[in-house]
């Protein structure tokens, strides 16, 4: 079956903030029943800097297919990688954040995940000393690249926060995710 | 239709000195109106050194479309990997926020758009020297890294703008030492 690419975006979320629970969904990316596209998601990555020192377990943060389509939470602004009126986003597809400014109130996602798909550490401070790094943590494998993970219609990817306890995801915890999809027809 | 590249470019800023604002606009890249060039940036990424401590939230580094291309600034050398193939347009201008390695400051003036990729970068949480061991500075991708595959696109008239967002200006003192880096094709498609 040929495929039709038509065309690639990218999004990010504001800074969010740890919501001292055990749980919190920070992103969902999801393609609505009716919609004439399919999705490939390519790449998928969480960053966080973290300001309290942690000494249990770090959070894992966990990527699903979403139970049904998420709701509420802040919508992302979708962008094109070539901005050609004729290949803009389907209406379908959405993303959504847990806030709608960085560092700003919680705009909760309502979404239960499904089976983990893929997770991420992303860092602790055991104590408070020294330099503090942030890499991309990809919440697909990197192949994903050039092997997307395919959402049809009526389907949902779900990121969320997976804590042993609510102090292990606390204020202090400042995340981001963003994402790359392409669209496409068959 | 057929993709024709007629030039890769490289392009680095100098070493570019935190400003101790909220906003701080240390790159740009933009394809001026009636160019009739296409430009595809397949790497753009930053490296911070800092030497002084952060105790509270790094800041983040956001690319995005501006709402109209940057003025001011330091027009930037471009470098092509074959000189003697390739030839490079004019209306493809890349700025820097200073004209040497810790200079003055030569501000870019633009307004960002939406984010479509970000970056933490890094911050010391103790900067003493018997605390802290090592510093490392990799690279930080600023669109994401498929686009050495899938370029991120500016037609005629477009521009990519790199901006330092920090929670409060002391989060991006003249300790912060920023420099910004692309990699970029010009192309028709025929």
């Amino acid at each position: 079956m040929a495929k039709t690419v038509i065309n690639t975006f990218a999004a990010a979320t504001f800074r969010i903030i740890g919501n001292g629970s055990t749980t919190h969904n920070l992103f969902t990316i999801e393609n609505t029943t009716g919609s004439a596209r399919v999705v490939g998601v390519r790449r998928l990555v969480v960053q966080l800097d973290t300001l309290a020192a942690l000494t249990a377990v770090m959070p894992i943060v966990k990527t699903s297919r979403a139970g049904g389509i998420p709701g509420s939470g802040t919508t992302l602004t979708k962008n094109p990688f070539d901005t050609t009126s004729s290949i803009s986003s389907v209406a379908n597809v959405t993303l959504r954040a847990a806030s709608g400014a960085d560092g700003g109130s919680a705009t909760s996602i309502s979404g239960a995940p499904g089976t983990t798909l893929w997770q991420q550490y992303a860092s602790r401070m055991h104590t408070l000393v020294g330099q503090v790094l942030a890499p991309d943590n990809p919440l697909i494998p990197t192949l994903a690249d050039n092997t997307p993970v395919i959402l049809r219609p009526n389907e949902a990817l779900l990121v969320h926060v997976a804590a042993s306890a609510g102090s292990s995801n606390s204020t202090g915890n400042q995340w981001f995710v963003q994402c790359v999809w392409e669209e496409f027809t068959e | 239709m057929v993709k024709v590249i007629s030039n890769t470019g490289l392009a680095a800023t100098f070493r570019t000195v935190g400003n101790a604002a909220t906003g701080h606009n240390i790159f740009s890249i933009h394809n001026a109106a009636s160019s009739n060039t296409l430009v595809g940036v397949r790497r753009l990424v930053v490296q911070l050194d800092t030497t002084t401590a952060l105790t509270v939230v790094m800041p983040l580094v956001k690319t995005s479309r501006p709402t109209a291309l940057p003025t001011d600034g330091t027009p930037l050398t471009k470098l092509q990997f074959n000189p003697v193939t390739d030839t490079a347009n004019s209306n493809v201008v890349l700025l820097g926020a200073t004209a040497s390695d810790g200079g003055t400051a030569t501000s870019i003036t633009a307004n960002p758009g939406a984010t479509v990729w970000q970056q933490y970068d890094m911050r010391m949480h103790t900067s003493t020297s018997a605390s802290t061991g090592q510093v490392q500075a990799p690279d930080n991708p600023l669109l994401p890294a498929l686009v050495e595959d899938t370029p991120f696109i500016l037609r005629e008239d477009e521009a990519l703008l790199v901006r330092v967002v920090a929670s409060a200006g002391s989060s991006n003192p003249a300790t912060n030492h920023w420099f910004v880096q692309c990699v970029w094709e010009e192309f028709t498609n025929v």
